[in-house]
């Protein structure tokens, strides 16, 4: 897992990581608008595909994770891959690099900064633009942890109803993720009795 | 209310923000608005409107604004600290309690679960952005819905070429490249402003 380290270069230190994390999360957090999938998916592009920090498995456990846990899905993230990459001082630098920016923005913004004219053609495009983008780049993401991770029935139809239980029932995510978690254990157990009993006839 | 009181009470809706920032809005609505009237109706739909166009989550955003109209600079601050508290402690214990008990039954399942639940939710997120830039509407779920109980509604949903163009080349440029996703962004954003002004 730990790729740093392998190809010869030194590991760099855990100081030079937190620091990294904040830049890293301040630039996600500042140039994307609109909340925590978006925010996931680029950290996804950046430290498992660019940097091979987190493997693809640890990046789903931690997206099922910071889905579950109650709070901002974005800083849960944060948190996660912070403490993966540099202990406690990496989840603190991680999360500080996800709020920092955000609240500069809305502290500028509610001192009387009240430009954003949200009707003009120009911004508006510009955000037409962005949000395009952003649709290219969670497609992206899905493809990669799809092809590793979509292989079974199980999981195929687990996301499937999830995506028809958010859009057509238009249930609470929350209570979606928590009803996943008895089916999963259903599964595991049926499974692990499977392989118990072929095992045993074997 | 004292500082003190703002950081509980944000503590109060960390613990309580179930399925991220989204849900904090109604919550906060019913909590800020009916229940102490922190403020009211129209100052908090204007502060969303505000949060969900500002860099940043939206639950982060909002924390910020409430805290500083409650207490100024300090407060926001507060606020914020408040809402981020608990997931700080509960993500680092999960994560803890799933390395210590990785092989149980219960983790083990829970995860299996998990997982593919979360990469549906990915694919939701698709369709929550595609419908305000590459889908001139949301699905045609009320669409169909109307045709099943008798009462048709317009149909209203059609792709844009632009915004697909855009997504589709994204897309590619990610899954082939390692392009840096800033650029990606700005490049989009100026070809939309572009686009917005002819």
């Amino acid at each position: 897992m730990d790729v740093t380290t392998e190809n010869g270069k030194k590991a760099p230190s855990r100081m030079r990581l937190c620091g990294i994390l904040f830049w890293e999360f301040a630039k996600i957090t500042t140039m994307v608008i609109g909340g925590g999938y978006v925010i996931l998916s680029v950290a996804e592009n950046e430290f498992v595909r660019r940097r091979q920090w987190i493997t693809q498995q640890d990046f789903l456990d931690m997206m099922a994770l910071s889905q579950t846990v109650p709070g901002i899905i974005a800083c849960n993230g944060a948190i996660y891959i912070g403490s993966r990459i540099a202990g406690f001082p990496g989840a603190l630098t991680a999360l500080c690099g996800t709020v920092v920016p955000p609240v500069v923005a809305i502290l500028l913004l509610a001192s009387g900064m009240r430009m954003l004219p949200t009707d003009s053609p120009v911004i508006e495009g510009a955000f037409l633009g962005v949000n395009s983008c952003i649709v290219g780049m969670i497609v992206a993401t899905a493809w990669r942890l799809g092809r590793k991770s979509m292989t079974g029935w199980f999981e195929i139809i687990m996301a499937v109803a999830l995506v028809v239980g958010m859009v057509v029932f238009e249930v609470n995510p929350g209570w979606l993720m928590v009803l996943s978690i008895p089916c999963g254990v259903g599964y595991v157990w049926w499974r692990r009795r499977r392989l118990r009993r072929a095992g045993g006839t074997c | 209310m004292s500082l003190w009181g703002l950081y509980f009470l944000f503590i109060k809706y960390g613990l309580l923000c179930f399925g991220g920032g989204y849900a904090l809005v109604p919550l906060l609505t019913s909590d800020l608005v009916d229940t102490r009237h922190l403020m009211t109706a129209s100052e908090f739909a204007r502060l969303v409107a505000v949060a969900q166009v500002t860099p940043g989550p939206v639950g982060i955003n909002t924390a910020t604004y409430v805290g500083f109209t409650q207490h100024g600079v300090l407060g926001a601050l507060v606020g914020t600290a408040g809402l981020i508290t608990p997931a700080l402690a509960l993500v680092l214990l999960a994560m803890h309690f799933i390395a210590r008990w990785k092989q149980s039954l219960l983790v083990e399942g829970g995860l299996s679960g998990l997982r593919p639940a979360a990469y549906g939710l990915l694919l939701v997120a698709v369709l929550v952005f595609a419908e305000i830039s590459v889908f001139t509407a949301e699905l045609p779920v009320e669409y169909v819905r109307g045709l099943l109980q008798g009462t048709p509604v317009e149909w209203n949903f059609y792709v844009r070429p632009l915004p697909l163009a855009i997504a589709a080349t994204v897309a590619v440029v990610q899954i082939r490249t390692k392009f840096p996703f800033i650029w990606l962004i700005v490049i989009s954003a100026v070809i939309g402003a572009l686009y917005g002004l002819l």
